[in-house]
């Protein structure tokens, strides 16, 4: 890839004069409800030195990471089913449409009421945000199979896991990568409230704590670390996946 | 012409008999429901080391024969011995077909079954041309070379049975003989170990192409096809020259009247 220096420059010179702006208001409202950029610095020190930060950001990122895959998982499955198999999407299609419509915090206090306040109910609660939408994504991508390929790979008799491999996962990886990358924004941010309502632990409930005792620099703290760690996946794993899934392709630009 | 001089007619009477169809119909169905009957009583026959061209008007049928012939299309009234699915068959489709996200070498290998993946393959690659162009993708190649890697991977398969489907079509006249070197090359060259040849059918509407390259011509008649005439050709490959060739598609064309648009 290359690095494009302008940009990054562009980049970087506009989140500084956010930061700046930042502590030109927290310096005119003079209030604990917008402490300035060093209270907060202050804060994520003092938190990761208890090492209460660290803690709380391994508890919550690992349930983003087993909620992200359940979902992927099981999302790819039901959207290529339903996109190979007509039948099966013509019935099926409208319960996916009650899901995606129904709102997070529905689903969620639902989980914890049939399931009760468990790991369990919290992990399922955050895939289940998350499944409609991936099978939606994926859906388009097997319908959009190439059946020349297919009958290419019949022909050749490939075996179905070299068809898998090298006929379909190429064709559905773009859908894939765009279903991780709105998926994991989705996932993180539908944690966070499933911590809140339900679990003794995690970034979520460190943030709802710190909101009942008013600590506005605990909270922003707290955010900021965990948007840090989020964009270090998006730009270290997420994009990365991307561009490779897109390799082949012809430079159009 | 590399190995032309090695080319010997092949005796069909005492040919080992590679494929035998009998299809009596073939039925499909439109998307606006009308039924179509695509093929009527078609008989072939197909012996190792014969290369056969059929030959008819567009959308008489032939791509739906070939289908039907190598097992890709089993809705069909009729018989074919031995089952498709007991010969290696080897398909160049009109559409080259390859894996866009796969190179040039990763296309042809993937098809080689799995005890054989990591054979060397660079005898084939180069007799083909196509050294230069392994590593590339097939987005960068044009349709020429493109055609050229699908043979090099029908081929890659050790086939009893050969397909080429309309493979010169809608190339320039330097692609098209550059790929006719290598279907020569490729129906000279002694396909399989074990003593018996490769067959190859040849789907074409071009009858110079036909006339060039078979063995034998399978006319076929408007849709619902059946076999009009077949012609057996003994002059060897290398001796055919234009003349000849062009006195040949005249004497069909007087014939057939059917052949006279293509």
């Amino acid at each position: 890839m290359r690095l494009n220096w302008s940009g990054a420059l562009v980049r970087a010179g506009s989140l500084i004069g956010l930061l700046v702006l930042w502590q030109v208001a927290a310096d005119l409202a003079h209030s604990r409800a917008l402490p300035a950029p060093e209270a907060v610095l202050a804060f994520l020190s003092k938190e990761a030195a208890a090492g209460a930060l660290f803690s709380n950001l391994a508890v919550t990122l690992a349930r983003v990471a087993v909620s992200f895959v359940l979902a992927m998982a099981v999302g790819t499955a039901i959207g290529v089913a339903f996109g190979r198999m007509r039948r099966l999407d013509r019935v099926f299609d409208s319960w996916l449409v009650v899901l995606l419509n129904t709102p997070a915090l529905v689903i969620t206090v639902l989980c914890y009421i049939w399931l009760g306040l468990t790991e369990t109910a919290a992990v399922l609660a955050v895939a289940l945000n998350k499944i409609p939408t991936v099978a939606v994504l994926m859906r388009e991508g097997a319908r959009a199979l190439s059946g020349e390929l297919d009958e290419m790979a019949g022909a050749f008799r490939l075996s179905f896991l070299d068809r898998l491999r090298h006929v379909m996962l190429p064709q559905l990886e773009p859908h894939l990568a765009g279903a991780a990358r709105s998926g994991l924004a989705l996932v993180w941010k539908i944690v966070l409230v499933v911590e809140l309502l339900g679990r003794p632990n995690g970034v979520g409930y460190a943030i709802s704590v710190y909101f009942q005792l008013f600590d506005v620099a605990a909270v922003l703290g707290y955010s900021l670390a965990f948007m840090a760690v989020m964009l270090a996946i998006e730009y270290g794993v997420l994009q990365p996946f991307e561009a490779h899934a897109r390799r082949w392709r012809l430079e159009t630009r | 012409m590399p190995g032309a001089g090695a080319w010997k007619p092949v005796d069909v009477t005492h040919a080992e008999s590679l494929l035998e169809a009998r299809i009596t119909g073939k039925t499909y169905r439109r998307p606006d429901g009308v039924a179509m009957e695509a093929v009527h009583d078609l008989s072939l026959s197909l012996a190792r080391g014969e290369f056969v061209c059929l030959i008819g008007p567009s959308g008489c049928g032939k791509t739906t024969t070939l289908r039907i012939l190598t097992g890709l299309d089993r809705d069909f009234a009729g018989r074919i011995t031995p089952d498709p699915a007991q010969l290696a068959i080897g398909i160049a489709f009109q559409e080259p077909r390859l894996l866009p996200w796969r190179t040039v070498e990763e296309n042809i290998r993937l098809v080689l079954p799995s005890a054989r993946r990591s054979m060397d393959l660079s005898g084939l690659i180069e007799s083909f041309g196509l050294a230069a162009h392994r590593a590339r993708y097939p987005g960068e190649l044009s349709l020429g070379l493109a055609r050229r890697v699908s043979l090099a991977r029908a081929l890659a398969v050790e086939p009893d049975l050969l397909v080429l489907d309309e493979p010169f079509v809608s190339l320039d006249a330097q692609a098209a003989a550059e790929l006719r070197r290598c279907v020569t090359l490729a129906a000279e060259r002694d396909g399989r170990g074990d003593g018996g040849r490769m067959g190859v059918l040849m789907v074409t509407h071009n009858v110079r192409e036909a006339l060039q390259l078979a063995d034998r011509l399978v006319l076929l008649a408007p849709r619902p096809t059946y076999i009009l005439e077949e012609v057996h050709l003994d002059v060897p490959r290398a001796a055919r020259s234009p003349d000849w060739i062009e006195a040949g598609r005249a004497a069909l064309a007087a014939r057939f009247p059917v052949l006279r648009e293509v």
